[in-house]
């Protein structure tokens, strides 16, 4: 046998392993890849998002030579067919969907002012906006960044597919990342702003709202929310489809499946090719600190002026309806993580005072602000 | 089946009106040239929508008795169908279909048989020339335009790609721009302003906040409202119930129950008819004497040797 043959082979076989093409950054995606499974099994930080996030970081990351269609960026290869769902941004509106018909908008419509809590929180997406600029980047990228303050994982795919797709991958691990450590970083806050006497603030409960009102809300909601900015349409219009599923009582077939079965297929999907994403060549820049430094600040401010808002709110509110500032920081949209971070703190002054409820209600109204925003921003860069 | 057809034929010829005549350079000296190295006159068409659009089956006719006598043209090209010559756009190639938002560039030499891309019209330089783009039907006009009599190398262009609302639309453009943008710079423009006018972004979070509270604001005063409807249609119902007229002031009947007193109301009641359920098994965890059961069997729980 001619020995050269046999040399020859095995070099190029020893070219095409990932050993061969191991550079550092890979191990250094790679690690913290792990750190996100670690966070999500041991402290079980948002698992659903970071297990699939962290495995994907791993699938992303293993080294291979170029041009095999085995790369998510490369044409035509399987990852590459699935992460279209992220860079067209079709996966996000399909979560909404999901989202849409899980959840229980009644907390907001008994209450309709907590939605004003909602829209305050947005400020966060815009104080970013701002900070992000002055850091050098394009307005459109800097939307794309800011976006993250939504705390809203599937509307930042979606802005930052259309304004800044090659920022894309740092912006969606920033955002899942920020949104599992929501417990983290909203406390501190909350307490920094508030005193004693706000914290134990009783809400009224909130009215029974009837079967009616609830099947007129994703339709009054459309009309109202897409007529202003259309550019929302993809995200509102499956919210509110997902939703009018879930309440109309004769659908419940279909709100189960997109509830369950077609948000987890799309959360396994959209997690593990947004972790894929970040592959080390195109991930480990100075742009993506700059993206988690802006990811913070946007949390920070974005839970800041929805606490600040309702100490402004109460200025002007009747004593018996004074709402109990704790919620402020629901706005942000993280559901339901944020509030129950605000029934936690609530509690945690005064044992029978419950927040939840009051808290959903900024809560699912940030689901519908943080959309909007997105639209208003694509609306004005795109 | 007929009706898909028309309904399909319909919502085609629809989608076809996204299509505009862009640019035309009637005389061509040294702008581009063809796949055969010669300077034609040609045409640009742009497709304004957001879905591919197919020229397929379309034609392009300078010939003037048919601008305002469409029927007359359709009489034309039912005649060249009967003659057996190709129409004006052959189906059957893809590059016919303009991809959203882009451009495809025709040469109007008259010698179709070179090409998908040359089309059997020429174009006068030396007179003004009008240039219709009918649909396959033949009467559906899509797009039109005027060309004046322009020097050479000058192109009759539209100010912004896709924007025609007549005369005033259009320009004489020095610097032809064969399949691109006829402004390239306006079309970053948004950025730029942007950029330029609002570098710290203050504009920019004053209007955008103003909108995302609009927005809610709006929705959270029709919910208010419609809860107040739903709030007095619960009251009216209940009131009617209970062979009330009107409800009186204080009257505990204009209050809506909610779900807690329901709930103790319900409870009260179970108590009070004493309604419980019997219990009639114990469920505990302490050792039961038996001597035997089918669970601890030997003969359950080993399989028999298989016969030969």
């Amino acid at each position: 046998m001619d020995s050269s043959f046999l040399t020859d082979n095995i070099r190029r076989f020893w070219e095409f392993t990932g050993l061969y093409n191991c550079e550092y950054t890979n191990l250094i995606m790679i690690v913290v890849g792990l750190f996100f499974i670690w966070l999500a099994i041991k402290k079980e930080f948002e698992p659903m998002l970071l297990v699939p996030i962290g495995f994907g970081i791993l699938v992303g990351n293993i080294p291979f030579a170029p041009g095999n269609e085995i790369g998510i960026y490369e044409e035509g290869s399987v990852l590459n067919i699935l992460y279209n769902g992220v860079s067209a941004g079709w996966y996000p509106p399909l979560i909404f969907l999901g989202i849409g018909a899980m959840t229980d908008f009644s907390a907001m419509i008994a209450n309709p002012k907590l939605m004003l809590v909602g829209a305050a929180a947005q400020f966060g997406i815009f104080g970013a906006y701002m900070v992000a600029l002055e850091l050098g980047f394009e307005p459109d990228q800097a939307a794309g960044i800011a976006i993250i303050g939504g705390a809203d994982g599937p509307t930042a795919i979606f802005l930052s597919s259309k304004l800044s797709p090659n920022l894309l991958g740092a912006i969606a691990v920033s955002a899942y990342s920020y949104m599992a450590l929501v417990p983290v970083i909203q406390p501190p806050i909350m307490r920094l702003l508030t005193t004693k006497k706000e914290r134990l603030i009783k809400m009224k409960p909130a009215r029974v709202v009837s079967q009616d009102e609830k099947i007129i809300f994703p339709i009054v909601g459309l009309l109202l929310t897409c007529f202003v900015v259309p550019s929302a349409l993809p995200l509102l219009g499956m919210l509110f489809f997902g939703n009018l599923l879930r309440e109309s009582g004769v659908t419940t077939r279909l709100a189960k499946t997109a509830s369950n079965a077609l948000t987890d297929i799309v959360t396994m999907l959209l997690g593990l090719t947004v972790g894929a994403s970040t592959q080390a060549s195109q991930f480990l820049t100075a742009d993506t600190i700059k993206i988690f430094f802006l990811g913070f600040m946007a949390f920070v401010i974005a839970t800041f002026s929805g606490v600040f808002f309702v100490k402004i709110f109460n200025l002007i509110l009747p004593k018996e309806k004074k709402l109990n500032p704790l919620i402020g920081n629901a706005g942000v949209s993280a559901v339901p993580m944020a509030a129950r971070i605000s029934n936690q703190a609530g509690l945690k002054y005064d044992p029978s005072n419950y927040l939840l409820m009051h808290a959903m209600g900024p809560n699912v109204a940030g689901v519908i602000g943080s959309a909007v925003a997105a639209g208003v921003l694509l609306g004005f860069l795109n | 089946m007929l009706l898909a057809l028309t309904v399909a034929l319909g919502a085609m010829a629809q989608g076809r009106r996204g299509l505009y005549i862009n640019e035309v350079l009637p005389d061509n000296q040294n702008s581009v040239v063809d796949e055969y190295g010669q300077h034609c006159a040609w045409i640009e068409f742009y497709n304004s929508t957001y879905a591919p659009i197919n020229l397929a089956t379309c034609y392009v006719t300078t010939d003037e008795k048919y601008r305002n006598d469409l029927q007359g043209f359709k009489l034309q090209t039912q005649n060249i169908k009967s003659d057996g010559v190709v129409p004006a756009i052959p189906r059957g190639d893809e590059r016919t279909i303009i991809a959203p938002r882009e451009h495809a560039l025709y040469w109007l030499d008259g010698l179709n048989d070179r090409g998908v891309f040359h089309l059997r019209v020429t174009l006068n330089p030396l007179s003004s020339t009008w240039i219709g783009v009918f649909d396959s039907d033949g009467i559906t006009l899509i797009d039109q335009v005027e060309v004046p009599v322009l020097p050479a190398d000058v192109s009759y262009a539209l100010r912004a790609d896709g924007v025609d609302d007549g005369e005033a639309s259009w320009e004489n453009a020095n610097n032809p721009t064969p399949h691109a943008y006829n402004h390239i710079a306006d079309f970053m423009a948004q950025k730029r302003r942007f950029k330029e006018e609002d570098p710290h972004g203050f504009k920019m979070a004053i209007m955008a906040m103003g909108v995302v509270f609009s927005a809610l604001l709006v929705l959270s005063i029709a919910f208010w409202l419609i809860g107040q409807i739903s709030k007095g249609r619960r009251v009216r119902s209940k009131l009617k119930a209970h062979d009330i007229d009107a409800p009186v002031r204080g009257h505990e009947l204009a209050k809506v129950d909610t779900a807690e007193e329901i709930a103790a109301i319900a409870m009260a009641l179970h108590e009070h008819f004493n309604a419980h359920d019997n219990e009639s098994n114990v469920l505990t965890i302490n050792k039961v004497k038996k001597l035997y059961s089918p669970w601890n069997s030997k003969i359950y729980s080993l399989r028999e040797t298989p016969r030969r």
